[in-house]
């Protein structure tokens, strides 16, 4: 057996949780939540397309963003490589392991055969670390798993090169060893100039604070798209499961963030921004309760259009309240 | 959301940012609200789809393909783009008629799809309640499975 002596441990979310504890074993310390606020990850976007088995809301920007943003902002580079030949992939894998170098990796959810199975979906963006070879299997540390897991070296290579939206194309990401010197200061402004610009300024109206108006808008439509009352009463339980259970810290990533701007007031000593970390922890506690009354209505099949309506408005407040938010956070950096 | 009102538990854990007692925003490892709530109206709902759908499929109202897709939740158009087909060639393959003219290959590409074995799509494994479980086990031919029916050694007596 072959290992990396990784470090492994849970985290809130499966791509910042991988950039932290690759950060972290190559001897550089840092927070998940700071990660994920210097890349600018926090977001909102209604999305209803035929790549969808039905309408989602996605919370935090697109698969790849937090290490390629992080890297960017932080001046800590990775190595990125893409494959077109799965057996290159896997050799290059190999040889890393040996190196005693941990690598992270994109796969596909569906393929993680050591999470329980009524989890598991196709899902092409999620990302682990390979810390490991025990003969034919490789030894992973999951962000959403509290041990270290093995995986057949044949099922995490199909999980690298599956087809479809978000497609992996074998990504692997390490540390070279070299060590950059963080610039906080403008790590941080450039993580939150991004998170403001995401937030308010795309001029799409299903992302961002607009995104959010939109869902609460669009929500008493949803009775169309099910197939009958259990799968609408499934789909409205989903809200629960997007904004808490599906690797994002609570609070659709809004405590995560918070914690980012407390812990960013303090490396930088900029107050202003406890205030808001402040608020944006009660926004994630109103996210939070938006979640609970979506899973009640969901399992007592309360469906109708009064109760998607009442749903809709709590979700419209919470536009208002991260407009303020986000634009009172922009006037600060300013 | 304080430390104390973050507490859930369930064998399944998850990362939680809560407020400490001294105000700090820190990450707690906690149990799942979902799972301490609703996990049996959860996996009731699951278990309720897959008896409809598979006496759909047996009165041959769908195709092994509609049954799969919608079991594992996937969209017309993710599964279209992951077999390198159409969405237009994807939505008659889940109408049974249309069934028998797939192509073998991309029907293989569809069961790699929905992770079961080819046999699969021709036959449905009826788990009864007895202490017996199917274990299907790959061979070198990728379009053949051995599947046999063993004791299951960890179900409750």
């Amino acid at each position: 057996m072959q290992t990396t002596n990784f470090n492994h441990k849970l985290a809130a979310h499966c791509e910042s949780g991988m950039v932290t504890s690759l950060l972290n074993h190559s001897g550089i310390e840092i927070s998940e939540a700071m990660v994920f606020g210097i890349s600018g990850s926090i977001f909102f976007a209604y999305i209803n397309n035929p790549m969808l088995p039905f309408p989602t809301i996605a919370l935090r920007n697109q698969p790849g963003k937090i290490y390629k943003n992080f890297s960017k902002h932080s001046n800590l580079p990775f190595i990125k490589k893409l494959y077109r030949k799965p057996a290159q992939a896997k050799r290059d894998l190999d040889i890393l392991i040996k190196e005693n170098t941990p690598a992270g990796v994109q796969v596909d959810f569906f393929y993680m055969d050591y999470v329980p199975e009524y989890i598991r979906a196709h899902f092409n963006g999620h990302f682990v670390i390979v810390v490991g070879k025990n003969k034919n299997k490789y030894l992973i540390s999951d962000a959403y798993t509290p041990v270290i897991a093995e995986l057949e070296q044949d099922t995490l290579l199909a999980a690298r090169f599956t087809k479809g939206p978000f497609k992996p194309k074998g990504l692997m990401i390490y540390r070279n060893g070299s060590m950059n010197t963080i610039d906080w200061e403008s790590a941080i402004i450039k993580g939150i100039k991004k998170a403001t610009f995401n937030m308010l300024q795309i001029p799409l109206p299903f992302i961002g604070v607009k995104g959010i108006r939109y869902f609460a808008k669009k929500l008493p439509d949803w009775p169309k798209f099910a197939r009958d009352e259990e799968h609408l009463s499934d789909e409205i339980m989903m809200i629960n499961i997007l904004l808490e259970e599906r690797g994002t810290g609570g609070g659709g990533f809004r405590f995560m963030y918070a914690a980012f701007l407390q812990e960013a007031a303090k490396i930088i000593n900029k107050p202003a921004f406890n205030e808001i970390a402040e608020q944006m922890m009660i926004n994630g506690d109103e996210w939070r309760l938006i979640s609970i009354y979506a899973g009640k209505i969901g399992r007592n099949h309360e469906l109708g259009q009064d109760k998607l309506r009442e749903l809709g408005t709590m979700i419209e407040k919470r536009a208002e309240a991260e407009k303020t938010l986000f634009t009172d956070l922009k006037k600060i950096i300013s | 959301m304080k430390e104390k009102d973050a507490q859930f538990k369930t064998e399944r854990k998850l990362v939680l940012y809560v407020e400490k007692n001294n105000g700090a925003y820190r990450p707690i490892e906690t149990g799942s609200y979902m799972i301490e709530t609703h996990f049996e109206d959860f996996l009731k709902k699951r278990q309720n789809l897959k008896i409809s759908y598979t006496e759909r499929l047996k009165k041959g109202e769908i195709s092994p393909i509609e049954y799969y897709r919608v079991l594992i939740n996937i969209s017309i158009g993710d599964l279209a783009s992951r077999i390198g087909l159409s969405s237009y060639k994807v939505k008659k393959h889940l109408h049974p008629e249309n069934f028998k003219t797939i192509k073998l290959e991309i029907l293989k590409r569809y069961a790699d799809v929905f992770r079961v074995p080819l046999a699969n799509m021709f036959q449905i494994l009826d788990q009864d309640e007895s202490n017996h479980k199917f274990i299907q086990v790959k061979s070198k031919n990728p379009y053949v499975v051995t599947t046999t029916i063993r004791e299951d050694i960890n179900a409750d007596n």
